[in-house]
């Protein structure tokens, strides 16, 4: 790893552990992890299921389950998230760093329309009006190629396909 | 959704009409012969056999089976056969006060149920949850005649509060209303309530590790919110279905705290019918019953859909 470009770097996870506790005591599924993300770079894990790619990933997040701790440093422009107040951290979900999901259909709640789960982090972290939030929900969908006639800000989970809803 | 609620309301047809024809055959197989025990133990066997030509009971079988039916389709459940007044009269305003005692206890275990089990399953501290874990077990294995005796030595007998069994309604005497009608409520109300809680925390509990909770997380909203606007919404749909069947089965009459407080419900009028044979009266009470539990289903598949869009109504062809 290079030094002197520290600047470049986004992302910096050093040795990162995370243990999932189970009734028979805590179980590490996240040896000792680095891995580096430079601006505008692009980062894939690969692995078998059951290896600790979504553990990794959700641990970064800061959305681990209740039943899993992460430790080690998980540095984003120098600021080691693990450490900070979850306010802070919070502040920089939905805003700096975005999370897809694999399970479309579960990762969205079933009984709100998709307008107003897209709206809720617009509101939040851009402060917009409901309608505003509205407006740019129609726009963001219309760039990943689902045009605003289809209706997909008022349909509700169980009525869209799974593309459409790993893209909302 | 008309068109729904119009199919669901033919379908009230059969739903009634089976367990109506199966209660006249049962009634019917039952030992016991009304005209028996109307004239009591001293009754010689030519009264018995007079007074059963009077009410029909002699007559053949399928004879009987055809005059109720006839009666049945035009709704018209006859008299009493013990109390000497009309069926239709006595079902309903004992039913008036089976609804009110119903829909009383069910709006106290709404106020206190799922606010605290939405709590309990929400809370962080162990110790509050386990505490109201226990009491809710209590509550549900508690009896309710248990449950409603010892509120009458307490409330009735040791302290003198309030009446011990009895009712007036409410027409004629508001305060006296609500003193007799504050214990049987408090009783059938408490012991709603637990259910309710046990559901409401299980529900808050199973949506809380919903993935839709982490993108909610993942999107940065405050914890507050995403327990308030997206936890809760999802744990406490499926509860309107509890509330619905507990609704429809206390309208069909809280029979042991009915008669625990001696008050003139659904509940104690069909039981006095079943102990005297009072055919009519039975057949007035279940007919009565039957409908009230197939419309409180219906109310709350429609409540359901409305605050579930998943649940699509759907007529069954």
């Amino acid at each position: 790893m290079t030094t002197n470009s520290t600047d470049d770097v986004l992302l910096d996870v050093r040795g990162l552990d995370v243990d999932v506790l189970t009734p028979e005591g805590p179980r590490r599924v996240v040896h000792a992890l680095d891995l580096t993300l430079r601006r505008q770079g692009t980062l894939g894990i690969v692995g078998e299921s059951g290896s600790g790619k979504s553990m990794t990933a959700t641990a970064v997040m800061g959305i681990l389950p209740e039943t899993a701790r992460a430790s080690g440093q998980v540095l984003y422009r120098g600021r080691d998230l693990l450490s900070l107040p979850a306010r802070e951290r919070r502040a920089m979900a939905g805003r700096e760093m975005g999370f897809v999901f694999q399970e479309p259909m579960s990762a969205l709640h079933p009984t709100k329309t998709i307008g107003a789960q897209m709206a809720a982090p617009l509101r939040l972290h851009l402060g917009l009006t409901r309608r505003q939030a509205r407006a740019r929900s129609a726009e963001l969908l219309d760039l990943v190629g689902i045009p605003p006639s289809r209706g997909v800000l008022d349909a509700y989970v169980h009525q869209l396909s799974g593309v459409c809803a790993s893209a909302s | 959704m008309l068109s729904y609620v119009f199919k669901r309301l033919l379908a009230l047809i059969p739903t009634v009409a089976v367990p109506m024809v199966l209660l006249f055959v049962l009634l019917r197989l039952t030992p016991g012969d009304p005209a028996a025990v109307i004239l009591g133990e001293n009754a010689t066997a030519t009264e018995i056999a007079e007074l059963r030509t009077e009410l029909g009971l002699d007559a053949p079988m399928w004879q009987q089976f055809l005059d109720w039916l006839a009666r049945m389709a035009r709704f018209d459940f006859g008299e009493s056969i013990f109390l000497h007044a009309p069926v239709a009269e006595l079902v309903l305003s004992a039913a008036l006060v089976t609804g009110q005692l119903a829909l009383i206890s069910m709006l106290l275990a709404l106020l206190i149920g799922p606010a605290l089990g939405a709590v309990a399953g929400a809370t962080r501290s162990r110790a509050l949850d386990r505490t109201m874990v226990v009491g809710s077990a209590v509550g549900v294995a508690m009896p309710t005649f248990w449950l409603a005796i010892l509120m009458v030595m307490l409330f009735g007998v040791t302290l003198q509060w309030l009446p011990v069994a009895g009712f007036t309604p409410i027409t004629e005497d508001p305060v006296q209303y609500v003193r007799y009608m504050a214990l049987p409520c408090l009783a059938l109300g408490t012991l709603e309530a637990a259910t309710l809680f046990r559901y409401s925390r299980n529900g808050v509990l199973d949506a809380k590790h919903q993935p839709f909770v982490a993108t909610a997380r993942a999107q940065g909203l405050p914890e507050r919110t995403i327990t308030r606007s997206y936890v809760f919404p999802a744990a406490l749909a499926p509860l309107v279905t509890v509330v619905g069947l507990s609704l429809a089965s206390m309208l069909g009459g809280a029979v042991v705290t009915e008669n625990v407080f001696s008050l003139p419900g659904l509940g104690k009028l069909l039981l006095t019918a079943v102990e005297r044979r009072d055919y009519p009266l039975i057949e007035g009470c279940i007919f009565f019953i039957a409908v009230a539990f197939v419309l409180v289903n219906l109310l709350v598949d429609v409540v359901a859909a409305t605050l579930d869009p998943r649940i699509r109504l759907e007529a069954k062809e």
